[in-house]
C-alpha cells in the first residue's frame, strides 16, 4: 500500500493497493496499483472484497465466475499488535437465500500468513477461474516487488491441514501458509470447508496449531478451484516501532478490552472457554442440539473442572501479548506438559461437546483435532451433527446416517471422520440444505444458511442481522445476560446502533480481541500509513460496509423472510431459560419492522 | 480520585468514553459516582435491589475482586476496571455521535449524527 498526497493527508483516492489477479485456467498474473475509491477500499478486508463482490454476477459458488478474493487490512503486517489478519471472500456455498442464490461471505484468520503476503508487496489476490490441476500459488518478494509462480501440488493431496503445511515448510522455510484440508479438496460434498492458516508456533513445536478462517466455505472455495494452498515468501519487515504505536500496543495487552482473553496471571479471565460459567448460570450453554436442559452436565467441561487434569498453555499469535490461545496438553505423572491436545475455545469446545452430549474433555478434544486434521468449520459441523442426533432422537425407527444420538462419541467421530472425507453430503452441505430435505427445518440451527455459534437463538433475536456469522458480525449474542432487556427498543437499538459496529477490525485487519478504541484504530492508521481519518470517519466506513453487505444479500435474493430465527424458537419455547424466553413471533414480527426501518433506507441510498 | 476503566461494551454508551475520574472510598460507591454521572450504564453495572450485574467481574489494581469485596476502600490513584465476564456482546466503543455516511466525491462521506433521525437519505 502506498500513499501520493498532493495536500492534506486525508484523500482516500490518493492511497494505492497492489493487486495480484490470478487467471488461474491459463495461470496468467496482473499485478498493478489500483487507487481506492473510498475510504473502505483504504480499510480492507471486506470493507474492499465486498465492493469486488458487487460487481460480480454469481449464481451458484462452485462456478468460475466466482472469485475467491484473498487480502488483508490496512493494519496487517504493521507494528500494531493483533495485525495478522488475512481475509478470504467469495460467494458462499453454505449461506445462500431461499431462493437459492449464494450469498457473498468472508471468513478471517490471524497469524503470521497476513504479514508475511503484506512483505511481499501484496495487499490482495483475486483468484480468477479455475485451475485444471491441483496446484500451489507462490507469491515471493522478489527484486523489483511481488511475484507469483505456480507449483504441482499434487504431493499435497490427502494430507491433512498440518500434514500439508509441515510439507510446505521444509520446501519453504520463510515462508508462511494458507492450505485446504481434506475437507476442501472434497469440497462438492463439504461446502464448509475453512481455510487453515500456518502459525510461528505450529512450525517450532511442529504441533498441529493452525490459526482458521473457518466460517462459510471458503475452503470449498479454494478446493474448487484447485488451490490447495498458497505460500507467501517473504523475510520479515519489521520496522521502527513508532512511540504512538508502542502505546496503543500497551493498552491492547494491558488494558480492560483483553482481559477477558488473557491469563489470570496476567490480570485477566481466562479465555473465551470462561464464557461457559456465566453462561451456565442462566442456563444457556447449548445442551442437545441448543436446547438447555438444566442437567448441570455443561459443568463438566467447565475450564475449573478441566484444569486440574490437563495442562493448560496460554499462548499467542505473533508478537501478540494477549495470549489468547488455550491449549490443552496432556499431564504427564511429574506434573509436565505432555502431547499437546488441542485449542479450547468455547464455541467449537460447545459444539464438539456438551451440544452433542459429549461431556468428556479428553473425548471434545480428540473431535476438535479431529476437525482440524481435516479442515473443517467447528461450528457449521457441530451444528449439522447436532441436528442429525437430534433428528435421529426424534425418530428412534428411522434414524438417518449411522444412528448416532446424542452422547455416542464413537459414532459422532465416525461422522466428523465421513464428513471431512465427503462421504456424508448430508452433513458436509450444511444443516440448511439438510433439514430442509427431511422435511424438519424447525430444530435446524442457522440463519441465512449459515450454522449458528454456541449461542441460543431464543437469547438472541440480533442473529438474522449478522452479515459473516453470528457471534463475529453482529454483537448481540450476549447482549441478554449481559443486561436482561427485553424490550424490543432495546434490540433495535442494540442491533442498529451498536452490534454492526463489531465488523470494524473485519476491515482493518486486526483482532476483535485487542478491543481498540475507535480513536485508537484511526490512529494506527494515521500512524501506520499516513492517512489522516478521525473515528467518525472510521466507524462511518464501516456502517456503509454492513449495510453494503446487506445489499449484496438482497442482491442475492435474500427476502424478509430470510432474516428470521429457526421455528422452534417461536413454537417450542425453552422454559429452563434462566432469562426468557422472551422472543414470541409478535417481538420478532415488531422487532424486524423496526430494524429494516433503519437499515431500509440506508441501502437505498447506497 | 480514583480511576475507573471499562470495555467498548460500557464505552459505546456514553460517546466512546473509556475511563472517568471518581471521588469515592471504597469500589462500590465508585460504582455509584459512575452511574450517578452516567445513568446509561444503570443496566449494565447494577442488578435489581441495588447489588452489582453478576456478570461484571471487578479489578482493583489489577487484582481481581469477588463479589463480597465491592466494599473494598480505595484511595486517590486507585484504578478499577470493569470487565464483562463473557467475551463478546459489545462492539468497538463509538465516538461521541454515531455517524453514518452518504457516498461521498471524496471517499469519506458526508456524516450525519443519526441520534436525532432514523430515517436519513442523503
Amino acid at each position: 500500500m502506498r500513499t501520493c498526497f498532493s495536500g492534506p493527508c486525508n484523500d482516500p483516492r490518493e492511497v494505492f493497493y497492489t493487486r495480484c489477479s490470478i487467471d488461474l485456467p491459463s495461470h496468467s498474473v496482473r499485478i498493478e496499483d489500483v487507487p481506492c475509491r473510498n475510504l473502505e477500499d483504504v480499510l480492507g478486508g471486506f470493507g474492499r472484497s465486498f465492493q469486488m463482490l458487487a460487481e460480480r454476477t454469481v449464481t451458484h459458488a462452485f462456478t468460475p465466475a466466482n472469485p475467491l478474493i484473498v487480502n488483508i487490512g490496512v493494519l496487517t503486517g504493521t507494528n500494531l499488535m493483533t495485525g495478522l489478519r488475512t481475509y478470504f471472500s467469495a460467494y458462499s456455498p453454505l449461506k445462500v437465500s431461499n431462493r437459492g442464490l449464494p450469498a457473498a461471505m468472508w471468513a478471517t484468520g490471524s497469524c503470521k500468513f497476513g504479514p508475511k503476503l503484506r512483505w511481499t508487496g501484496l495487499d490482495e489476490m483475486v483468484l480468477e477461474g479455475r485451475s485444471n490441476r491441483p496446484v500451489l500459488v507462490v507469491v515471493q518478494r522478489g527484486i523489483g516487488g511481488p511475484a507469483v509462480a505456480f507449483q504441482p501440488a499434487d504431493h499435497l493431496l490427502g494430507l491433512d491441514c498440518h500434514g500439508k503445511i509441515m510439507r510446505l515448510h521444509e520446501q519453504f522455510p520463510d515462508a508462511h501458509f494458507a492450505v485446504i484440508g481434506p475437507a476442501g479438496e472434497n469440497y462438492e460434498s463439504c461446502y464448509f470447508a475453512g481455510v487453515a492458516l500456518s502459525t510461528e508456533n505450529q512450525l517450532k513445536s511442529r504441533n498441529d496449531k493452525c490459526r482458521w478462517a473457518g466460517r462459510g466455505g471458503m475452503g470449498a472455495i479454494m478446493g474448487f478451484k484447485n488451490v490447495i494452498g498458497i505460500v507467501a515468501q517473504a523475510s520479515d519487515q519489521v520496522t521502527r516501532l513508532k512511540p504512538e504505536i508502542r502505546d496503543i500496543n500497551k493498552e491492547a495487552s494491558g488494558g480492560p478490552g483483553s482481559r477477558k482473553f488473557r491469563e489470570k496471571e496476567k490480570g485477566g479471565l481466562g479465555g473465551t472457554w470462561s464464557n461457559y460459567v456465566p453462561l451456565e448460570e442462566v442456563s444457556f450453554v447449548p445442551q442437545h442440539n441448543f436446547r438447555p436442559t438444566g442437567d448441570g452436565r455443561a459443568r463438566l467441561m467447565f475450564r475449573e473442572t478441566v484444569e486440574p487434569e490437563f495442562v493448560i498453555k496460554a499462548e499467542s499469535c505473533f508478537r501478540c501479548g494477549i495470549s489468547c490461545h488455550k491449549n490443552v496438553y496432556e499431564k504427564n505423572p511429574d506434573g509436565t506438559r505432555g502431547r499437546f491436545l488441542a485449542k479450547f475455545d468455547y464455541e467449537p469446545v460447545n459444539l464438539l461437546s456438551t451440544n452433542i452430549g459429549i461431556d468428556d474433555p479428553r473425548k471434545a478434544a480428540e473431535l476438535i483435532s479431529l476437525v482440524d486434521q481435516f479442515g473443517m468449520d467447528s461450528i457449521s459441523l457441530g451444528a449439522t451433527i447436532a441436528y442429525v442426533l437430534d433428528y435421529n432422537d426424534r425418530h428412534p425407527s428411522s434414524r438417518i446416517l449411522n444412528g448416532a444420538t446424542f452422547g455416542d462419541f464413537e459414532k459422532v467421530k465416525e461422522l466428523v471422520e465421513g464428513t471431512g472425507k465427503g462421504r456424508f453430503p448430508e452433513i458436509g452441505r450444511g444443516v440448511k440444505r439438510l433439514s430442509e430435505q427431511l422435511g424438519e427445518p424447525g430444530y435446524a440451527m442457522h440463519c441465512k444458511g449459515l450454522e449458528l455459534p454456541a449461542y441460543l437463538p431464543d437469547t438472541n433475536p440480533g442473529y438474522p442481522w449478522a452479515i459473516a456469522g453470528g457471534h463475529m458480525s453482529m454483537a448481540t449474542h450476549l447482549s441478554l445476560v449481559l443486561e436482561r432487556d427485553t424490550s424490543v427498543g432495546y434490540w433495535v437499538k442494540a442491533i442498529t446502533e451498536r452490534g454492526l459496529y463489531f465488523v470494524r477490525d473485519d476491515l482493518l485487519g486486526l483482532c476483535k480481541f485487542a478491543a481498540l478504541t475507535a480513536e485508537n484504530a484511526a490512529q494506527a492508521v494515521k500512524h501506520e500509513i499516513g492517512l489522516e481519518i478521525t473515528a467518525q470517519e472510521l466507524l462511518a466506513a464501516v456502517r456503509r460496509a454492513f449495510i453494503r453487505a446487506l445489499w449484496l444479500e438482497r442482491k442475492q435474493g435474500y427476502e424478509r423472510a430470510d432474516y428470521t430465527l429457526p421455528s422452534e424458537v417461536f413454537d417450542r419455547p425453552n422454559t429452563t431459560l434462566g432469562i426468557g424466553p422472551f422472543v414470541t413471533r409478535e417481538f420478532f414480527s415488531e422487532l424486524s419492522d423496526r430494524v429494516w426501518s433503519v437499515f431500509d433506507p440506508e441501502i437505498a441510498a447506497l | 480520585m480514583v480511576r475507573i476503566r471499562f470495555t467498548t461494551l460500557f464505552a459505546e454508551r456514553i460517546g466512546g468514553i473509556s475511563a472517568v475520574e471518581v471521588s469515592a472510598g471504597t469500589v462500590e460507591s465508585a460504582l455509584r459516582a459512575l452511574t450517578d454521572r452516567h445513568p446509561e450504564l444503570v443496566p449494565l453495572i447494577w442488578k435489581d435491589e441495588g447489588t452489582v450485574n453478576p456478570v461484571i467481574v471487578l479489578f482493583l489494581n489489577d487484582r481481581q475482586l469477588g463479589p463480597r469485596q465491592f466494599g473494598a476502600s480505595v484511595k486517590p490513584g486507585d484504578e478499577i476496571d470493569i470487565i464483562p465476564a463473557l467475551e463478546g456482546g459489545c462492539g468497538p466503543p463509538l465516538s461521541a455521535a454515531i455517524a453514518i455516511a452518504a457516498p461521498h466525491p471524496s471517499g469519506f462521506g458526508e456524516t450525519q449524527d443519526v441520534t436525532s433521525t432514523r430515517h436519513w437519505r442523503p
